[in-house]
Formats: C-alpha cells, structure tokens, sequence
C-alpha cells in the first residue's frame, strides 16, 4: 500500500520524467507516442483514483520530500478537495488526449507533434503540484511551469494569432509570477516559514508586529493570481489566448489553467492569512466589488461577440467572477459554491470547447450567425454544446445550477442580496448569448433539411466518447450534487475555521 | 518612517525601486525586446530583496567549524531559493525571446505599436 502512495504522490515527478522521454523516443523513431501518451495520462487518472480511494479511507496524505519534515521540507497535503481536484485535472487530461489524437495533425504542424506532447505532460505535472503542494516557494516552482506550458501550448499553433496572443500572455504571466515572489518573499520575511500552515501560525503574531508588510503581500499575492486567473481589470489576455490556441489547447487552458492558480489563492488567503486579516484589509470588498464587474461586464461582452470561441472566452471571464463571488463571501455556502463552481466550471467550459472545436473543425463555421441548421448535419455535437449551454444558464437537473444555488443561498447569508440580484441578471444574460445558438442550429426555419443525419459514421469514436464522458458527468454531478460536496464540505468548514 | 530607517533599509528600498522601474518599462515601452529588459529588471530586484532578507550585517557564511553563542549567520536559504529563481527567470527570458524572433518573421518588426497598425490596416 505504501508503494502505491509514493508512486501516486510522486505523480508530478512522473509526468515530468515522462516528457523528457518523449524526445528520446522520437530521436529513435518511435512512431507511437500518441499512443503511449494515452497510455501517461490513463496513469495519471488511475493513480488519482488510488488516490481518492486512499483518502476516503485512511484520510488526508502527508507526503513529505526526502524525509525532511515541515517546517524545513517541502511538503505535500492532499486532502479531500485536492483528491478531487486532482482526479478532475487526470481524467479531463485523458479524455482531452483521447480527442487530441484523432485530429491533432490538422491544427499542429506533424513534424511539432510530438513537441505537443511534451509541453501537455510538463503541463500536467506542473497543475497537479500546484494543487498538491503546501510549500509557497514549490507552489512558485510550479506556477512557473505552468506558465511556460500555458504559454508553450497556445505558441505550438505557430501562426500570426497564437504568437502575438502568446508573447501577451507571456508577458502579463511574467508579471504575475514576479509579484507572487515578491509576495512569498514578504510573507518569509515577517513569519520566517514557507510552509503554508507554518507561516499561517506565525501570521497571526506578524500581523499584529508588521501590519503594513503583511498587508503589501497580501495586496502582491492576490493582484498576481488575480493576474493569472484572469479576474475582471486582469483578463485581458484572455479571449486572445483561448481564440487563437488549438482547440485542444484551448479545452485545458479554460477547464483546468486558470482553476489551478484559483486554488492556490484559495488556500494562501485561508490558510496563509487568516479571517482576522483578511477583514481588516478591505480586500474582500475588493474581491466582491470586481467580481460584480466580471460578471456583468463578461457577460456584455460575450453578447457582443460574433465569433463562438471568442463568446465562451468571454464566458469564462464572467464565471470567474463567480468563483471569486464565491470566495469573497466569506460565508459557508458561498465559499461551498465558489470551489464547487471550480468543478462545475471546469467540466462545462471543457464540453463546450470540445464541441465548439468539432463544429469547426468539421464544418469551418466559426461565426455564431452560420449556425443554422448545424443541429441537423452534427446532432450529436450540438446536443453535448446545448448541454454544456444549458449548465452554464443553470437550468436545474444540471451541475451549474447547484453552484449557481449555493453562490446564491450565501449571498443571502452575507446579507448581500444585491449580489442575489446580480448572479439572477447574469444567468438571465447567460441565457442571452447561450440560448440563440440552441435555437439557431435546432430550430431555424430556413434550413431545408429536415432530417437529422446522426455523426456516428463520420465522426471518429476518439472524438465523441470524450464530450459523452463529460456530458454525463455534467448530468451525474447535477443529479447528485452530494458527490462533489463530500469532497468540498470538509474544506470549507476548515478554512472558515468553523 | 524617519531617514535612519530608510538608510538601515536600503536593500529594501532599491529593490523596491528596481520592481517598479522595470514594471514601467514593461508596461509602457513598445519595443518587446525592451520589454524582456524590463522583466529581468523586475526578477532582479527580487533577488535582491531576497537576498536581502537573508543578509545580516557582519554575518558569516553559515559554515559551523567552531560554533559559539555569539557568531551571527547569515540566512542561506533566501539565497539557495533565488537559485531556482533565476534558473526559472533565465527560461522565462529564452522563451520570449525565441516568441520574439517568430514576431520578427511575421511582421518585420518588434514594436507593438507598428504591429497594431500592420493588423490594422490588414483588416
């Protein structure tokens, strides 16, 4: 049992290991690394799913590095939520993987394929200790990765768009990294720890010696996730990067990039900082106040869209604004629906992308007014993009309603009901932009088509196995929403400190 | 905050003004190589800083050959962690400037401001 622990914990040194022998293998012509790719990810979700058997079980998993124990080590902690975290970042891999391979050589040039790979499973490794670690200057470490193979995988496009979105991208990602250090700097200087719960108990005493130094690094911290994770004022580089990336690309960067740097804020806030602080420090008005902004004005914006990629872009400024609602709540069900929407988000931005990607790829359609009569010609794809849709407006037996009804019980707890008002509007205007395309490719009068032709034939099995996946998952987590909560209750209630 | 304060923090002050001029190059000049200037301005002044928390005045280097109460050590793991900054910072610089030299073949060009209007009058 031991064995299988180190193997799984030590998932991120596999991934790395594993990029590096892709070259190796393509310098002696092997010819099937999609093939062993798949085999790394399937890895990768088995290993989680040890993993979440293990921590249902026998509890939280301490893993120190080398034997060195906290304070001095670097640590891992994988709880509950982070089991769940890593078992969604492995299974969307595989499934993504799983879609990448049927038509990878369309959007990348063949002889940069397996180049693709490599930069995936540095990716990979990079999220799952980004999740996993409890080490602020490892938590860096990865967040660097991250941001090189964020970055990696939009350039592997290698035209006019992709670069110039990337070199953005880079630039801000940059920036957002340095004032992370500078903050992790500040944050060793006043409590001499960089073990999260180690400096977390010397905060309190710091806090009260250094108020302004602890103050300036909680303000660099959450302005440099913030910049990663694309909160309102910050998401600049977004709807660039996620429009010019492959669609694959694209599927990760929305799904699974920016939730990681959002549980990393999460947990250095709670756990790093504490409530007293982070009261004190009007940053939570701030959080709500541009969370408000994300909401309404990402969903303007996506309204205005005519492109459909550009559209859920936009889209995912605004349900950002929801998490971060979530999280500046500061109450039970608010923070249980913001990391739930963490889960739900991830799952429906991914289905939607990988049915937005097979339309283009399939048809060329990439303007949202020629979507007439696409219900027809792909049913099967429109019916997983309405399923995602319809989630994300937040129609009941799905799983973005229960986010969306957690988010709203605790904005009623916090005696906020304005913000009650905001998240009706913006479902409302989620319904603005979602629903004409449902409307458009099912129900216009002016196809003359009037038999659907099912895909099955013409689309590759590599293609819709994986949107099925999801789509059930979407439905399976809507239905019983007591699955992912087991995973999140237990977090919430230890970072409020309830 | 008296004068003396400032002097006794100097590290900390320079590294502060270091960040912030290099995030105005960052943010304000149009030449991207300029720009790469500018970020290795901003990782800079933080392993200074970095360095600077370790740092004590009159310290040793934390070698323990005869160890008595009295000796002060210097922190070597701010030091040791800005290894792995720069390491970091050195292949943050290779890859923008490898996106860079893409720019170039693309447009003929490494200002921002020329390659909005080329996409300008493109469309």
């Amino acid at each position: 049992m031991n064995l299988i622990v180190h193997l799984s914990v030590l998932a991120p040194v596999f991934f790395i290991a594993v990029s590096f022998l892709i070259p190796v293998l393509n310098h002696y012509k092997f010819e099937k690394i999609g093939l062993l790719s798949l085999i790394f990810a399937g890895w990768g979700t088995g290993s989680s799913l040890v993993l979440v058997y293990h921590v249902m079980t026998r509890g939280p998993i301490r893993y120190y590095f080398g034997s060195w124990e906290p304070p001095w080590g670097i640590e891992f902690m994988i709880g509950r939520f982070e089991v769940l975290m890593l078992l969604l970042v492995t299974l969307l891999y595989l499934l993504v993987i799983i879609y990448t391979r049927s038509f990878i050589q369309e959007e990348i040039k063949p002889k940069v394929v397996h180049w693709y790979y490599i930069l995936l499973f540095l990716l990979e490794a990079s999220l799952i200790g980004m999740i996993a670690t409890n080490d602020l200057f490892n938590f860096f470490v990865f967040l660097e990765i991250c941001a090189i193979g964020s970055v990696a995988i939009i350039s592997v496009k290698d035209d006019r768009d992709s670069i110039e979105a990337s070199i953005k991208y880079l630039f801000l990602n940059s920036i957002g990294s340095a004032f992370v250090l500078f903050a992790i700097g500040l944050i060793y200087m006043v409590t001499g720890h960089l073990n999260i719960p180690y400096a977390g108990e010397s905060m309190v005493q710091a806090a009260a010696l250094f108020p302004r130094t602890v103050n300036m690094s909680l303000v660099f911290m959450f302005l440099g996730l913030a910049l990663k994770a694309a909160l309102f004022p910050l998401h600049i580089w977004l709807p660039d990067a996620y429009t010019s990336a492959p669609h694959h690309s694209t599927v990760i960067l929305a799904g699974l990039v920016g939730k990681a740097y959002i549980i990393g804020l999460v947990k250095i806030l709670f756990k790093v900082y504490n409530i007293e602080i982070l009261q004190s420090s009007n940053l939570l008005s701030l959080i709500l106040f541009l969370s408000v902004l994300a909401i309404i004005i990402g969903s303007i914006f996506a309204i205005g869209q005519k492109k459909v990629k550009r559209m859920l872009a936009y889209s995912s400024v605004a349900q950002v604004g929801y998490i971060f609602l979530g999280v500046g709540l500061l109450t039970e069900s608010g923070l249980t629906g913001g990391l739930l929407h963490i889960f739900n988000h991830a799952l429906i931005k991914s289905l939607l992308f990988l049915a937005a990607g097979v339309i283009i790829y399939k048809t060329g359609i990439e303007d949202l007014e020629d979507f007439q009569g696409v219900g027809y010609r792909f049913p099967l794809t429109m019916i997983f993009f309405s399923l995602g849709a319809l989630a994300m407006v937040g129609i009941p037996p799905l799983n973005g309603f229960m986010s969306k009804w957690f988010l709203a019980v605790g904005t009623l707890q916090a005696d906020k009901p304005f913000l009650l008002g905001v998240i009706l509007l913006s479902s409302f205007m989620n319904g603005i932009y979602y629903l004409p395309i449902i409307i458009r490719s099912f129900f216009s009068s002016g196809t003359e088509k009037v038999r659907y032709e099912w895909e099955f034939s013409r689309l590759d099995k590599k293609v819709w196995v994986p949107m099925m996946f999801i789509a059930a998952a979407l439905i399976v987590s809507g239905i019983f929403p007591n699955i992912p909560l087991y995973f999140i209750n237990k977090i919430v209630t230890e970072l409020l400190v309830l | 905050m008296n004068l003396t304060n400032i002097m006794a923090n100097f590290y900390y002050v320079a590294a502060i003004i270091f960040f912030l001029i290099g995030l105005y190059i960052m943010l304000t000049h149009p030449n991207l190589i300029k720009k790469v200037i500018g970020m290795n301005i901003i990782d800079s002044s933080i392993f200074l800083f970095f360095v600077s928390v370790g740092y004590i005045e009159g310290g040793k280097s934390p070698i323990i050959e005869n160890p008595s109460p009295l000796t002060e050590f210097v922190n070597p793991l701010p030091s040791g962690l800005m290894l792995t900054g720069i390491v970091v910072s050195v292949s943050i610089t290779a890859f923008a400037l490898a996106l860079i030299i893409r720019i170039y073949q693309e447009y003929g060009t490494i200002n921002v401001e020329e390659i909005v209007k080329i996409r300008s009058e493109e469309e």
